[in-house]
């Protein structure tokens, strides 16, 4: 395994391996997510990948003071407003199960992103795209307060159909986040306070006070006994920043607490466990490499971050970096107790929505020099469907091939489907 | 499109030479509300719909009805809880009047009085609601009104008939399209008109008249509300797998060719139309939707034209009500898309034989068949009668199971080649998934953990498995 040994040749890889998942108008490619595969649908996704992607293009942008990143920028915000339906929803915007539209908490964090990178526009001189201000607006209006908005629970709903009584607190927070950028943007924080303070009640009403647990905040409100510390600190942001803006110091402790938990994760081998429980042992795996740099992310943004934290991502992506410049996907997939020697092919395959978050961290690292890399093919033998099989990518497509050789899944990059999806 | 429609207010006039329509007009303005405002409704105004309803006829006058009014949060969630609700307007309506009758007396009574008392006082409700300027409707489909009951700590001679949402409009509701009313009038005895519907499940029974006015009233059976927003707790269509590879597999047959046409066969209230224009629409040529009845394609485009503009949609209706036949030329298109629609036929050779003229030499088709394999319990218990296997759903209509060598036959029978099956929803899934369950019982974590691993695929091509899947998705295609 290739490991360049400076940040700069790292994010050089990682450009590389972005490049070449550009698809019409966008970033494609499989995704793997928390809630399942979407392997045949590799088109142009609106999710949360464009976190990293625009962060990302932010920091090395401050770092290098290049225009074209600003161009990048630009550039994905007209893109994502073309993706945007006339009910304020974007299509293909549900990461793992895409391609559908309505994805949470991937369409807010996606504009919380955008509007993030919009700042960068502004500040740097630029005039942000005019379609975007109106792209917020409607999906501001129409979708969140109007249609998401739970009256009797005063939080945010992920879906207008079935269980009203459900809520995802990091959908919840990326809501808050986006509500908060909304306001500054509209100058309408009276109006919108009132959906800022019930949506971070709700958060804090789930948080765990006391025991081993304490500060965490489950997945859901109906599965509270299943924590994800990943999950968990995309609430930090939220919660800080409805502190700050509404003076409520509870916010902020909360937000504390919560990087405490998170942190108490931590695994001897490096990242966070996958699931902590309150009736049963910790699921350490997987260890999705995206998700230990998103927690990182999230304390940066939520300014709780501590040397201890980046230290502890850099350890555990040392080596990580493959041949293509993307980095492994995840530990343990297939496996829960980690001991299988054979990776599994999700272990392995990268997609954006988690590669951007580990874009983004390295972005920030970046000391503005220029780094080199020299791709290469990736061959890797994995486990596919609990045999022995073989992962393959270059820059024209990615595959994996049973034992036999037989092609399981074909993805040609640039197009909008697989070729072979036999997974 | 589906606002007031003139002939209904003619009839009322009628002869009478009725000068003063103030009724009619207030029947025919009433419409079911789905969406309401977040704005309260007054005390006072509750007691005056609840005194119209009062002076509803009831049997013997006995009055027998019973109504609470809801307007608390917590109860509201319940009440839902308890029965199964689960329909949006139970959260969003300000005010919710659930109506209950009084079973002491007349339980027994062959004309179910105690219901009807409890009916007229609904409609009484709903009218003056209207008058009042508010919305309401009226919700009876509830999985178990004695949950209403017992969040309400109903004494036990209550029973609970629904309940009626109440509040302020947020929209002006559509106007479900009404049978005309000589379909409904007869003088001095019924007259021979045949049965709307059946009970039944089995498609032998069912003409294609009846087919189609089922399906041209089922897209409003829960509210599948116009603007697109689908209120009811229906599972939405994305979270299935068998709809998710659905949708994954059409997606990759279209990359297959260039600007494909694409043909639907009665796809229900849209969801697959809407994703394929939503996620192909730049790849696809002309999107035909085929449908019974022009009523259900009026529904689809109102439904898309708040999220798309579906430019190369095409809806094409039956032109025959007793015969099946696709409004295209022949060899027109390349592929062809139909997710359990061959079910509804005992017969399925004469729609096969339509799919087979319409589609071009070297078009495929995607068909989806429920399998009459899959281990499930209801279709097991009817199985050994019949070979039809009980309907999932009363709104499914009728529906027959299909034994794979069956459909097969037919499939080659009619000209197609098989060019590959999938199994969807293997039934490993399902015990794998009851050993899992059983793991954690016993706090074998790791076991059950990797259990789930194992069981998330949810389709198979495994030659023995595939034939015991709840669903069979065939590719086949014309040579
Ligand atoms: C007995 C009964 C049960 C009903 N149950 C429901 C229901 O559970 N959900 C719903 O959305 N509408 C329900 N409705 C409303 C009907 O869908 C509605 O009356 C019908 O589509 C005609 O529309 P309109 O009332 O706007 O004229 C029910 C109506 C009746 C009479």
């Amino acid at each position: 395994m290739k490991s360049p040994d400076s940040n700069e040749n790292a994010v050089a890889g990682m450009e590389n391996w972005i490049a070449t998942l550009r698809v019409r108008n966008g970033y494609g490619g499989p995704s793997i997510g928390p809630d399942g595969d979407s392997l045949s649908y590799c088109g142009t996704a609106f999710d949360w990948r464009y976190e990293g992607f625009l962060d990302g293009c932010a920091a090395l942008y401050r770092a290098t003071g290049q225009a074209d990143y600003l161009d990048r920028i630009e550039r994905d915000l007209r893109a994502i407003c073309s993706a945007q339906l006339l009910n304020g929803t974007f299509r293909n915007s549900w990461f793992d199960q895409n391609p559908y539209e309505g994805g949470m908490p991937y369409e807010p964090a996606l504009l919380a992103a955008a509007c993030r990178a919009r700042t960068v526009l502004t500040e740097s001189g630029r005039s942000a795209p005019a379609e975007f201000d109106r792209a917020l607006e409607l999906f501001v209006e129409t979708r969140l307060l109007n249609e998401l908005w739970n009256r009797l629970l005063h939080t945010f709903n992920d879906w207008l159909q079935s269980r009203f009584e459900y809520y995802t607190p990091h959908a919840v927070a990326a809501a808050i986040e986006l509500l908060m950028d909304y306001a500054d943007l509209t100058e309408d924080w009276p109006r919108l306070k009132p959906y800022v303070i019930g949506a971070a009640d709700s958060l804090l009403t789930l948080q765990c006070s006391s025991g081993s647990l304490s500060g965490g905040i489950p997945l859901s409100n109906q599965r509270g006994s299943a924590f994800s510390p990943a999950m968990a600190a995309r609430c930090a942001p939220a919660l800080i920043k409805a502190a700050d803006k509404t003076g409520q110091e509870k916010y902020r402790q909360a937000a504390v607490a919560l990087a405490d938990f998170v942190r108490r994760q931590a695994q001897p081998g490096g990242g966070f466990a996958f699931l902590v429980f309150n009736d049963r042992p910790v699921r350490q795996f997987p260890i999705i490499t995206g998700a230990v740099a998103d927690i990182v992310n999230s304390f940066e943004r939520a300014g709780l971050l501590l040397p201890n934290d980046t230290e502890h991502l850099e350890t555990f992506l040392a080596g990580k970096q493959m041949e293509t410049g993307a980095f492994i996907s995840a530990v343990g997939s297939a496996d829960p107790s980690g001991r299988s020697a054979l990776p599994d092919w999700r272990d392995i395959l990268p997609c954006c929505g988690w590669q951007d978050k580990i874009y983004s961290f390295l972005a920030r690292q970046h000391n503005g020099r220029q780094g080199t890399f020299q791709p290469a093919e990736v061959r890797r033998p994995v486990r596919v469907r609990g045999r022995c099989g073989e992962y393959i990518e270059n820059e024209n497509f990615m595959c994996i091939l049973n034992r036999v050789g037989k092609t399981l899944y074909l993805w040609e990059k640039g197009s909008k489907w697989a070729g072979i999806c036999l997974l | 499109m589906f606002r007031f429609s003139e002939h209904r207010l003619q009839a009322c006039e009628g002869e009478t030479g009725l000068k003063s329509a103030t009724f009619y007009d207030l029947a025919h303005r009433r419409r079911s509300t789905r969406l309401f405002k977040d704005k309260s409704v007054s005390p006072e105004i509750i007691r005056r719909i609840v005194s119209a309803a009062i002076e509803a006829p009831s049997s013997c006058n006995r009055q027998l009805w019973h109504c609470v009014v809801v307007t608390e949060p917590a109860v509201k969630m319940r009440m839902n809880k308890f029965s199964s609700a689960e329909q949006s307007y139970l959260y969003d309506a300000p005010v919710l009047l659930a109506v209950f009758y009084d079973c002491s007396l007349e339980n027994h009574n062959p004309c179910k009085t105690p219901f009807i008392t409890a009916g007229m006082a609904i409609y009484a409700m709903l009218l003056a609601a209207e008058e009042e300027g508010l919305g309401a409707i009226y919700l009876g489909g509830i999985r178990n009104p004695a949950g209403i009951a017992k969040a309400l700590n109903a004494p036990p001679w209550l029973t609970n008939v629904g309940v009626i949402c109440l509040g302020h409009k947020a929209d002006d509701p559509p106007c479900p399209p009404r049978r005309p009313v000589d379909e409904i009038l007869s003088y001095e005895e019924c007259d021979s008109k045949p049965a709307h519907f059946h009970a039944d499940i089995r498609p032998h029974l069912w003409t294609l008249r009846q087919l189609a006015d089922f399906r041209d009233k089922l897209i409003w059976y829960k509210g599948i509300h116009i603007d697109g927003l689908t209120l009811h707790a229906d599972p939405d269509a994305r979270f299935s797998e068998k709809y998710r590879y659905l949708t994954g597999r059409i997606g990759m047959l279209c990359a297959q060719y260039e600007k494909p046409s694409v043909l639907d066969i009665l796809s229900l209230n849209g969801a697959l139309i809407l994703q394929m224009l939503n996620t192909c629409s730049d790849d696809i040529g002309t999107l035909y939707a085929y449908e019974l009845t022009p009523g259900t394609l009026e529904y689809m485009n109102a439904y898309f034209k708040t999220l798309i503009r579906p430019e190369n949609l095409q809806g094409i209706v039956n032109e025959d009500p007793d015969t099946l036949r696709i409004p295209l030329p022949d060899s027109s298109v390349d592929l062809i898309t139909c997710y359990e629609r061959l079910e509804h036929f005992d017969d399925p050779a004469p729609l096969l034989r339509e799919i087979y003229r319409v589609l071009k030499p070297g078009g495929k088709v995607l068909a989806v068949v429920s399998n009459r394999f899959y281990p499930h319990l209801y279709r097991y218990k009817r199985m050994k009668k019949r070979k039809y296997a009980l309907g999932r759903n009363w709104n499914r209509g009728p529906e027959r199971k299909y034994n794979p060598r069956e459909i097969e036959a037919c499939f080659r029978a009619t000209g197609f080649t098989i060019d590959g099956m999938t199994g969807l929803q293997p039934v490993e899934r399902k015990i794998l998934g009851v050993i899992e369950q059983l793991c954690k019982k016993f706090k074998r974590y790791n076991r059950a953990d990797a259990l789930a691993a194992r069981s998330e695929r949810m389709y198979t091509n495994r030659t023995v498995s595939r034939y015991l899947c709840s669903s069979l998705a065939y590719e086949i295609s014309r040579q």
